[in-house]
């Protein structure tokens, strides 16, 4: 068993390589040049939009703490996928922010903040940005590691999983520092497809194993109304379900930098609303599918019959992380298996370099280019992205390892990104929405915006704010970057007519 | 809402979930080998 297991997964691996690598022949046609490094010369077709959209955000660390949601809270847990889906078509129908932003022609976001505001908020806004979303990439590294140890070991597959990881980081960061957005798009077209398959084909092997009514009853039993009532369910309630039309919806289609630069690199404004209506089932599909396949592991673990009920013990807290991956590894025939590691790969591998690329190109081109004056500078540009892409890496290895914190994974994510969204979707959306917005005013915003952290766990318990919840901390932190917003623009705005009075 | 009526809910955007999802990956597959077979 585990000798045939290894055998498919070097073969399919194998396959996978050889793909990204014919993926990158047409490459070197495309040419050179700021636009072509930094959004893929911009001429993204729908297709194409559509494809990178959907493997950038569903990465393994989405599969894993959707699952995780579906194990501990039932099928209430598809609200978060419902709420992205409305949020998501909220954002393609009226092509909110993502619209104007493609029209304003910028390559990075930040440039759009020196357009609108200013030098100054362009390398404070990118700094804001980068260490939200750097912290929030801290997480995947460790959970996609545990998610596929446990897929493999309940297999009895032996791999060394760290060093799988590193390579699979290392091939990331070899074609994107090559390629730049260019080789992030061509890889997640065929990664999309790959893991879209392996989902699907779990999900259809797995209701032949659980039939679907059958879970629904062991839900029932077990969980009660809040295994089906988002409201009803002590973990959820409408504070956290607003907080998910949100987070889940809007701001990881529309603000989330990684989503919002797909935006900019799509040839037709016309064709950016399409791309976020179609892209909205997606949204939908990330959050539900791996949230059913974590109810059909609660239910894998109590049923008798199918041999799991030992696999968990011993797992201690990481018991429902686990739960999914090791159904999985237990559940599945060998070359299934097999295949569906692979696709975990294109999904871990698809999300980390589309996260690297970003982070890196902004700190590089907003935050180093103003400082030292190469923002127009090819070389310096192209050779300070990847030098950053590296240390990014490598600080990702180091941060996956010290994290203590207690959040469940997808709450870690909502709050570290929530460090630069809460302001980020206030300079973005006033920037673009309201003519009256100043520097002063995107200053202040920034500056209040980032009282989000308080949120994360150590710092929460730090300041003794632990029965105060995440979305009540994020909307109170969006609401002080909102009225930092207004209050500072206004008075930016008089001040002249005061100094002018007073003379 | 009673539980039946979430449970209606939720199995409806399951299978339109995995239908749309699957849709949409054709659709993409479609268009990738469109751009394979230009190359070639």
């Amino acid at each position: 068993m585990t000798g045939t297991t290894l055998t498919y997964l070097a073969l399919f691996s194998l396959v996978y390589v050889v793909a990204i690598l014919l993926a990158h022949r047409g490459k070197a046609r495309h040419g050179s040049g700021l636009t072509e490094f930094f959004v893929s010369g911009r001429d993204l077709g729908l297709g194409t939009a559509i494809a990178t959209l959907g493997a950038t955000e569903i990465g393994l660390i989405t599969i894993a703490y959707n699952a995780q949601k579906g194990f501990n809270e039932g099928f209430s847990a598809f609200h978060i996928g419902l709420a992205a889906l409305v949020g998501c078509v909220f954002v393609g129908a009226l092509g909110f922010v993502v619209k104007p932003i493609r029209r304003t022609g910028v390559l990075t976001l930040p440039e759009y903040y020196e357009q609108r505001y200013g030098r100054d908020i362009r390398i404070f806004g990118a700094i804001v940005m980068a260490m939200g979303g750097i912290l929030n990439m801290g997480l995947f590294l460790k959970v996609a590691a545990v998610f596929l140890a446990a897929m493999l070991a309940a297999n009895g597959a032996e791999v060394n999983v760290n060093a799988l990881m590193i390579t699979l980081i290392g091939i990331a960061v070899l074609y994107t520092c090559y390629g730049g957005m260019r080789s992030v798009i061509i890889t997640d077209v065929f990664q999309f497809v790959l893991l879209a398959a392996g989902l699907l084909f779990a999900v259809v092997f797995l209701t032949r194993l659980i039939p679907l009514d059958q879970a629904i009853s062991l839900v029932k039993e077990h969980k009660g109304v809040g295994g089906f009532d988002p409201f009803a369910n002590e973990s959820f309630g409408l504070s956290y379900v607003l907080w998910m039309v949100l987070v889940a919806g809007v701001v990881s289609a529309a603000i989330w930098p990684t989503a919002l630069s797909r935006a900019l690199c799509i040839e037709k404004e016309e064709t950016v609303q399409r791309a976020y209506l179609i892209s909205s089932v997606i949204f939908l599909s990330r959050m539900v599918i791996p949230a059913f396949l974590g109810v059909l592991a609660f239910c894998y673990f109590n049923i008798p019959a199918l041999g799991g009920a030992d696999l968990l013990s011993g797992h201690g807290s990481d018991a429902d992380l686990v739960a999914t991956p090791l159904m999985l590894g237990h559940a599945m025939p060998s070359w299934l298996l097999a295949f569906l590691a692979v696709a975990m790969f294109a999904s871990f591998m698809s999300t980390q370099d589309s996260y690297l690329f970003c982070w890196a190109s902004i700190l590089s081109r907003d935050v180093l280019g103003p400082i030292f004056g190469t923002i127009e500078n090819e070389k310096a540009q192209k050779w300070g992205t990847r030098t950053l892409i590296v240390v990014i890496a490598l600080y990702e290895l180091y941060w996956g390892l010290i994290y203590e914190g207690h959040e469940d994974i997808w709450d870690y994510l909502a709050v570290s990104g929530s460090i630069y969204f809460c302001s980020g979707i206030v300079l973005l959306a006033g920037g673009l929405y309201w003519k009256g917005a100043t520097r002063r005013g995107a200053l202040w915003a920034l500056i209040l915006g980032f009282s989000a952290v308080v949120a994360l766990s150590p710092i929460k318990t730090a300041l003794g704010l632990e029965a105060v919840s995440s979305p009540v901390i994020g909307f109170a932190a969006i609401g002080l970057s909102l009225i930092g917003f207004v209050v500072g623009s206004l008075s930016e705005r008089r001040a002249p007519s005061e100094e002018t009075g007073a003379a | 809402m009673s539980v039946d009526d979430w449970v209606t809910l939720w199995t409806v955007l399951l299978w339109v979930s995995a239908g749309a999802f699957g849709l949409v990956t054709i659709y993409v597959l479609c268009g990738f080998v469109r751009r394979l077979s230009n190359f070639g």
